[in-house]
């Protein structure tokens, strides 16, 4: 069953189209990812989306119920996280928690149980009684991701929850949302960090320029667009003949640095690999390393939004 | 004193939103189960709180000077309480309509006091209107503050006269159109 399902969605400020007859459809129970560069209309989409904003035109149905027609009824079914840090400076961490599910109605002993939680699950058991203006940017962003699981949803939207948290911190919270999903949570989920997509997502949109250019799951994406290899070759010594010597073999890109590193782009990279293999043995040219890139998301981004 | 202690209570409101978006607090709430008109209606009451309680103790304060003149009854203090609420709107509305138009809280805080100090100073808070020039006579009743003032007097001291019922109406009129006007500008705040 979808849980999002979006047709002909389209977001114009003046003459600039910000989000540009997109359409989309998320199954419940997935993490759908939402990759795309800066200003491609990410965060537009998850404001069209929570119904912060009202498209220009379209249809946008969320979890059944027309979003266009009844945001009020979305709304009391999602939860958000914004890009945004949001935050009051001077509520401690467990009065922000708590506040924010008296917000939502959640009953006072519910409230605290799963303050308790939270706090444990997050990490932020040890600064509980410090307020929110003392915090560090990356403690603020647990508590504003935290915070949303103090009420109850059938669908969470995540702009970028992970910006500003360390690396363990991150990973943390990804499995922490792996968990989530596996008790029937969707997630819509905007990042830059590829590798963070291809760990969470079940299915993937990259958009850019306002329009979606790629759907799909993050091997399948592989699979249609990493059909071109790179494999690295590092030469024992300096040769500035390789070059010239290697610019005779065709259906493939050879860059060449410092003299010494070779970087080989092919769809044949087999083939090619052996070619390059077979000149530099002829002219005795001693190779140190050899390695195989595999392709991964971010090739397949950086490629598509080119 | 009392009314204008809940218009000056008001300026809190303009203050909350001020936060909220600058703290990013005003996006999320918008994204929870709620619209404009909760998020200033939730303003209002807060602000209702404090001016209704500071206005309490102003009227504990004040209660042995104007001991002999007072006259409450059933039918008054309601009246007082129409007043709190219908001021608490109107002045809340104001203070909202205000910081959504204006893009710096130093421009806020400019605008707001100089708002503020004219109705303060431009109404019957401090004195009658008797005696005063005509023009300023005028302008005292293009003030909804005014309009406040009379109608917490007449709570307070029984006065309550044709004039009073229509000044309450007319605060009902304003506040109304204040908070409608208030909530559509937030509406189209851009996130």
């Amino acid at each position: 069953m979808s849980c999002i399902k979006v047709n002909n969605l389209s977001k114009s400020y003046g003459s600039i189209k910000a989000v540009d007859d997109i359409g989309l459809s998320v199954k419940s129970g997935h993490v759908f990812g939402f990759l795309g560069p800066n200003g491609a209309g990410k965060s537009t989409t998850i404001k069209l989306l929570t119904t912060l904003i009202s498209p220009s035109s379209g249809s946008l149905s969320i979890l059944g119920i027309d979003a266009i027609k009844n945001p009020l009824d979305v709304r009391h079914k999602i939860g958000v996280v914004l890009q945004q840090p949001s935050y009051e400076p001077t509520l401690t961490v467990e009065k922000a928690l708590d506040k924010y599910g008296m917000m939502w109605n959640v009953p006072k002993s519910e409230r605290k149980k799963r303050m308790n939680h939270l706090l444990e699950d997050f990490d932020l058991a040890e600064i509980r009684k410090k307020r929110n203006e003392d915090l560090s940017i990356g403690q603020r962003r647990r508590v504003q991701v935290a915070r949303e699981f103090m009420h109850d949803m059938d669908l969470l939207f995540l702009d970028e929850p992970t910006a500003g948290l360390d690396p363990s911190a991150r990973r943390k919270l990804l499995d922490y949302l792996k968990n989530k999903v596996k008790t029937g949570l969707t997630i819509f989920y905007t990042t830059h960090i590829l590798t963070e997509a291809e760990y969470l997502c079940d299915e993937i949109a990259i958009i850019n320029k306002g329009k979606i250019i790629a759907v799909d799951s993050p091997s399948a994406l592989k699979t249609r667009f990493g059909k071109e290899k790179t494999i690295k070759i590092h030469l024992f010594e300096k040769q500035s003949q390789v070059s010239s010597l290697l610019s005779e073999i065709s259906d493939c890109k050879i860059d060449f640095e410092n003299g010494t590193n070779l970087t080989i782009h092919s769809e044949q990279s087999e083939l090619i690999l052996l070619q390059v293999l077979k000149i530099l043995n002829d002219n005795n040219i001693e190779i140190e390393d050899l390695s195989a890139v595999p392709t991964n998301l971010e090739d397949i981004f950086l490629k598509m939004v080119k | 004193m009392i009314g204008f202690n809940i218009m000056n209570s008001t300026l809190i409101s303009g203050i909350l939103i001020w936060n909220d978006r600058k703290h990013g607090m005003f996006e999320q709430i918008m994204s929870g189960p709620f619209t404009r008109s909760h998020y200033i209606l939730s303003n209002i009451f807060t602000i209702g709180i404090v001016g209704l309680v500071s206005a309490s103790l102003i009227a504990v304060v004040g209660y042995p000077v104007f001991f002999d003149s007072v006259e409450f009854s059933l039918f008054t203090i309601p009246i007082l309480i129409f007043g709190a609420i219908t001021g608490s709107i109107l002045f809340g509305s104001l203070a909202s309509i205000i910081s959504t138009r204006i893009h710096s809280s130093e421009g806020f805080n400019v605008i707001i006091n100089t708002v503020f100090l004219f109705f303060a100073f431009v109404s019957t808070a401090f004195y009658p209107a008797d005696g005063v020039p005509e023009p300023l006579r005028s302008a005292f009743y293009l003030n909804p503050l005014t309009y406040l003032v009379d109608v917490i007097r007449a709570g307070i001291f029984g006065t309550i006269t044709e004039f009073v019922i229509l000044e309450m109406l007319i605060l009902v009129v304003i506040a109304s159109a204040l908070f409608v006007i208030a909530s559509k500008l937030l509406t189209k705040l851009d996130f």
